[in-house]
């Protein structure tokens, strides 16, 4: 498994379904990814929409020397930031529509994560600073290596090394007795 | 949510939309640049210091600069003879150059000996134009406007070969004549 990689292949080669075939394998992941930095179901589609149409437009911007999976995710990521900055400037939404909101986050939660154990630890990770959140998703729910996290989250190795051992503490804290099992 | 489809669709559709902005802005980016380089090739040489704005008059920064670029000439003086060339470029020494030999032209003491070329041409003591300008200099003044005044420079005589008109010189003219266009 390449992440992608070979279906942006054969779409840069001319072959539109192969596209369909790379959304279907990393657009719920980016889109629950995102929706972790500004907590928004359907702003998070939005931007992961956003990202995958940067494919299309700026064909050669991809160099396939990274794994695709982490190019989006970089691409994600700062979108999803970019969002946030301009977001402190907007009024929010009414209250009410916080909830219809949360629902949907709740079923994306289940589409990408199948497994329990996961899914409680996720649930977990919301008390946690940006940062650890982001270090445990994509380490743990993503399964990407230290390099390709450090990528996404322009850092260095040591960096998220460092991060996600303080990350792990936290959590241990947080979960108490269960966060050994979980972890 | 929304279902895969849609979400395909919808990111076809925003990336068409990128697609034609991005080209939309190269086309203003571009037409404006090419308005801002026209301006520059038009206005620019109007707004140089020493041009004299006039219309379709394309000069250089110095005045005396374009006037060489617009008639292909410098004002200079040209001294050959036999063996002998020489070049005056310098303000000072054409100016000097210039003023001796209208002054040769133009003085009352000279006129006594003024003449007509033809005249001069056909009297015994002076010699058949060839051998004058083998023993001669000739002396080629280009002004700044690019005329050319063209004297014949002999021991004692000074030819305005343009205006066919001779004035004989005296011996101290002769000297200092000679002294200026570095003769001898």
């Amino acid at each position: 498994m390449d992440n992608g990689a070979s279906s942006y292949r054969r779409f840069l080669e001319g072959d539109e379904s192969a596209f369909e075939a790379l959304m279907q394998e990393l657009f719920h992941g980016l889109v629950f990814f995102i929706n972790g930095f500004v907590q928004d179901s359907h702003t998070a589609e939005d931007i992961a929409i956003d990202t995958f149409s940067e494919l299309i437009v700026h064909k050669n911007r991809y160099n396939f020397k990274v794994s695709m999976k982490t190019y989006l995710y970089m691409l994600g990521r700062s979108r999803a930031l970019d969002h946030i900055r301009r977001r402190k400037r907007i009024l929010f939404a009414p209250i009410s529509q916080v909830s219809e909101v949360q629902d949907e986050s709740a079923e994306l939660e289940e589409l990408v994560l199948a497994d329990e154990r996961k899914r409680k630890l996720h649930s977990a990770l919301a008390v946690l600073p940006e940062d650890m959140r982001v270090v445990l998703h994509l380490i743990y729910f993503e399964e990407m290596t230290y390099e390709e996290t450090a990528k996404v989250m322009k850092k260095s190795r040591k960096q998220v090394d460092n991060l996600l051992y303080r990350a792990k503490k936290e959590l241990r804290i947080i979960l108490g007795k269960d966060g050994e099992s979980l972890l | 949510m929304r279902d895969m489809k849609e979400c395909l669709t919808e990111v076809f559709l925003r990336s068409e939309e990128k697609i034609k902005a991005g080209k939309r802005m190269r086309t203003v980016l571009t037409s404006v640049v090419l308005c801002l380089v026209l301006c520059m090739v038009c206005f620019l040489p109007q707004l140089l210091p020493g041009n004299s704005g006039e219309p379709g008059m394309m000069q250089g920064a110095g005045g005396t600069v374009g006037m060489e670029s617009l008639t292909g000439s410098a004002p200079g003086i040209t001294v050959t003879g036999y063996q002998f060339s020489k070049e005056f470029k310098g303000e000072a020494d054409v100016l000097r150059i210039t003023e001796a030999l209208a002054s040769y032209g133009t003085r009352g003491t000279l006129e006594d000996n003024y003449e007509s070329f033809d005249s001069v041409s056909d009297s015994s003591n002076i010699t058949t134009e060839s051998s004058e300008k083998r023993t001669g200099y000739t002396v080629v003044i280009t002004a700044a406007d690019g005329s050319v005044t063209e004297y014949l420079f002999t021991e004692n005589t000074l030819k305005n070969i343009t205006t066919k008109e001779t004035v004989s010189l005296s011996q101290k003219q002769t000297a200092e004549l000679k002294a200026l266009l570095g003769i001898g």
